[in-house]
């Protein structure tokens, strides 16, 4: 067995201000917690650290302190939905991931190889975690309790962080604190008040004397750092969908920069994906902007994806399309429906199916910025009537056997055909009963007569010529015979 | 000379062995751009491009070709038209974009995909900076794809960083006269006539009426019409007219 904990020293800090880390460093910031009358300091951020505020100092003391103090009450329910959103993304690296106070553990050594080793794994889950908005320091051990307390001394800076031999544990977590194991304070003032800081101090004394005086949780606790007996845990359940949201604290208006928080969610989306070897074809992005007004976004793909990189150039081209009507204060991410994900083949030559993902990603941006009808097969239609004999399909790839059958459809040179259809017929100027078309237009071929479409109320009675201008332009004209026989342009033979 | 164009690269045949000859490296080049100039509508010039695209297909490729049209633009293509000239509708894409900028960005995404074996795209010459002329060529090499851009000829005495420059005019009998601007390893200002589209009406010379309705239905056509119509159906041809259709007028009549 092999853990890694992480520690997230700034939790209530982080998940209040996810994705304005950058621009909240030269922002004081404190999160408060207590009751109302006595307001106290329950974190801080580097910034208002550097100005003299420190934790459990009163608010009104803090806010004298430096001016332009921000104060965020602690939000308990957030924190703990952040917890569970970091599990979530932590599911992609191991089955077994179980909460902490304020962090996770996840039980490695069966994936230990696919990830390449203890130092690339632990390196993607700090790198993926900064990525979300979260610093976080780690630990190693062959325990998770053990792992968890050198994740916590890490922050601390006290101690090593990894230990891969049972046998080594007591050496190495001789010299962290008691005070890290978070016992009740009827346990932890009195060893405190009898020098027994360290673990070291804890396991020089007999074993009996510590279960009578302190309480046999001490000593289970101990054994379970050790690995003497077991410690069970409860792994984290992984949802059926993906939910997230995130305040700004501040308002974002520039596309560009509302992209940092939305790559954020897509990442933690990614991860949870990986986790559930799920993929989404559906995606819900819905922007807040104040009390009343929010704007919604979907973002589809024929496929299931996953990838972050993908569905944020999706997103990236609709926002670039589709300007924000007022700065945006939340942001709320949603994939309603998980499906099985198809992992792509790794080879080096493209394959067929590897040219349709490039095709489907490219029609999935086209169509996320242009919109949905924008992008379309054209496919003949069984109607007698020539601009209802075509319709516009899906922007998907046809099968082999659609394709067999348009082919087979010989190419009638009786009924010519143009290529350039008119969205609309265009009436012709008749100058002495000739047909006008940049200059008079001489018929070539016809007539073609349809008549059809009595019973649908569009009818159309038509004599269809092949023409041809003084420019050699050929022309798809017919002429109404039916109502007042007037000349109408309808194609180009290009 | 000037031109961005890497040396290498395979050719697509244009589906013209004539032409294929007359354009060093035996047809339209990918990746490349190649430009089409041409102030005419109907001449055969869609003709031209279309023919040599679904050429020598694998089976199991699914390269598109995306026809990107632009709203000046009043027509679509054509279904039942692109099918008798040859094309493979399944793998034949259109996207209609709002504005000139809309319809440069998804010509170049498309050519950057490496998922289009053909991208075509007909502008307005003032909506085409020499900027965006390199940025298409950029993107057919990045992504190997042969972008084939129609300009009016007026963009002829603009320069141009296409490896190809065709100008098209209207030529005798429905044919198609090319001037070659550009064109790679070899000397420009060759010109020759192509037949591009297979109209049987278009190959009777010309300067003869064609005749294509029998003599009775001529005047029962043309009753009341003018009498222009009925000097071009007065010729004395057996009709191609269904026997269906003739039913039909004589119920009329």
């Amino acid at each position: 067995m092999l853990w890694i904990s992480l520690f997230l020293p700034e939790l209530s800090l982080q998940s209040h201000a996810r994705g304005a880390m950058a621009s909240l460093q030269e922002v004081p910031l404190v999160i408060s917690d207590g009751n109302a009358s006595r307001l106290q300091v329950y974190a801080a951020n580097a910034c208002a650290r550097a100005a003299g505020i420190a934790q459990s100092m009163p608010v009104a003391a803090a806010q004298s302190c430096v001016a332009g103090l921000l104060v965020v009450p602690r939000a308990v329910e957030k924190e703990r939905q952040t917890l569970a959103e970091i599990a979530n993304w932590l599911s992609q690296f191991s089955p077994m991931v179980c909460g902490e106070p304020a962090g996770a553990s996840l039980e490695i050594s069966t994936t230990l190889r696919l990830f390449g080793g203890i130092g690339r794994l632990a390196g993607r889950i700090r790198h993926g975690l900064v990525a979300l908005g979260y610093r976080v320091t780690l630990g190693i051990a062959p325990t998770p309790l053990a792992a968890w307390l050198l994740a916590q001394a890490a922050h601390y800076r006290r101690g090593v962080r990894m230990c891969r031999e049972p046998a080594q544990l007591e050496e190495r977590l001789a010299d962290i604190p008691v005070a890290l194991f978070a016992w009740p304070r009827e346990i932890s003032e009195p060893l405190a008040a009898l020098g027994l800081v360290k673990i070291r101090h804890l396991l020089a004394q007999p074993r009996a004397g510590i279960g009578r005086r302190f309480g046999e949780e001490v000593l289970r606790d101990l054994d379970r750092a050790m690995g003497r007996t077991g410690d069970p845990r409860e792994p984290h359940r992984l949802p059926e969908s993906f939910t997230s949201a995130t305040d700004l604290l501040f308002d974002i208006i520039d596309a560009d920069r509302l992209m940092v928080p939305i790559r954020m969610l897509l990442a933690q989306m990614e991860g949870f994906l990986r986790g559930r070897g799920a993929g989404v074809t559906e995606l819900v992005l819905e922007l807040k902007h104040n009390r009343t007004l929010r704007t919604t976004h979907r973002f589809g793909s024929r496929h299931p994806l996953r990838s972050a990189e993908q569905w944020a150039r999706l997103v990236s081209e609709r926002l670039a399309a589709h300007p924000l009507p007022d700065a945006v204060l939340a942001l709320r991410l949603d994939a309603p429906v998980l499906l099985p994900f198809q992992p792509q083949n790794e080879s080096w030559l493209p394959t067929g199916d590897e040219r349709n993902e490039k095709w489907h990603a490219l029609a999935g941006r086209i169509v996320s910025r242009l919109g949905e009808r924008s992008l379309f097969m054209v496919s003949e239609y069984s109607d007698h009537r020539p601009e209802l004999a075509w319709q516009a399909g899906e922007h998907s790839v046809a099968s082999p056997a659609r394709r067999l059958s348009t082919l087979a459809r010989a190419a009638s040179p009786a009924r010519p055909r143009p290529l350039l259809l008119l969205a609309e017929p265009q009436a012709l100027v008749t100058l002495d009963g000739a047909p006008q078309h940049h200059g008079p237009l001489s018929l070539v071929a016809g007539p073609e007569r349809i008549e059809s479409g009595w019973w649908d109320g569009r009818p159309v009675t038509r004599d269809y010529y092949v023409a041809r201008n003084p420019q050699s332009e050929i022309c798809w004209v017919f002429r109404d015979y039916r109502q007042q026989r007037r000349w109408y342009l309808h194609g180009y033979f290009a | 000379m000037g031109s961005a164009l890497p040396v290498s690269g395979e050719s697509l045949p244009t589906g013209f062995s004539g032409l294929d000859r007359e354009l060093g490296g035996g047809g339209w080049m990918r990746p490349g751009l190649t430009e089409i100039l041409c102030d005419h509508t109907g001449i055969g010039e869609m003709s031209l491009l279309l023919r040599g695209l679904h050429a020598g297909r694998e089976p199991g490729d699914a390269m598109q070709v995306l026809w990107v049209t632009t709203p000046g633009q009043s027509w679509i293509p054509y279904a039942p038209g692109l099918v008798q000239a040859g094309i493979d509708l399944a793998h034949f894409a259109v996207a209609r974009a709002r504005s000139s900028e809309d319809a440069l960005w998804v010509a170049e995404q498309a050519l950057k995909s490496g998922a289009c074996r053909c991208v075509l795209l007909k502008l307005n010459d003032h909506r085409c900076s020499p900027l965006s002329l390199r940025r298409l060529l950029q993107a057919a090499i990045a992504g190997g794809t042969l972008a084939l851009l129609m300009r009016p000829l007026s963009a002829a005495a603009s320069p141009s960083p296409a490896g190809t420059r065709i100008a098209l005019h209207p030529g005798p009998s429905g044919s198609l006269r090319l001037a070659l601007l550009k064109r790679r390893g070899l000397p420009p200002g060759k010109q020759l006539h192509l037949l591009t589209r297979e109209l049987p009406c278009l190959q009777r010379p010309v300067g003869r009426v064609p005749a294509f309705a029998g003599a009775g239905q001529a005047e029962q056509m043309t009753a009341s019409s003018s009498s222009w119509l009925a000097g071009l159906l007065s010729a004395s041809r057996p009709s191609p007219v269904t026997l269906r259709e003739r039913s039909v007028d004589r119920a009329r009549r």
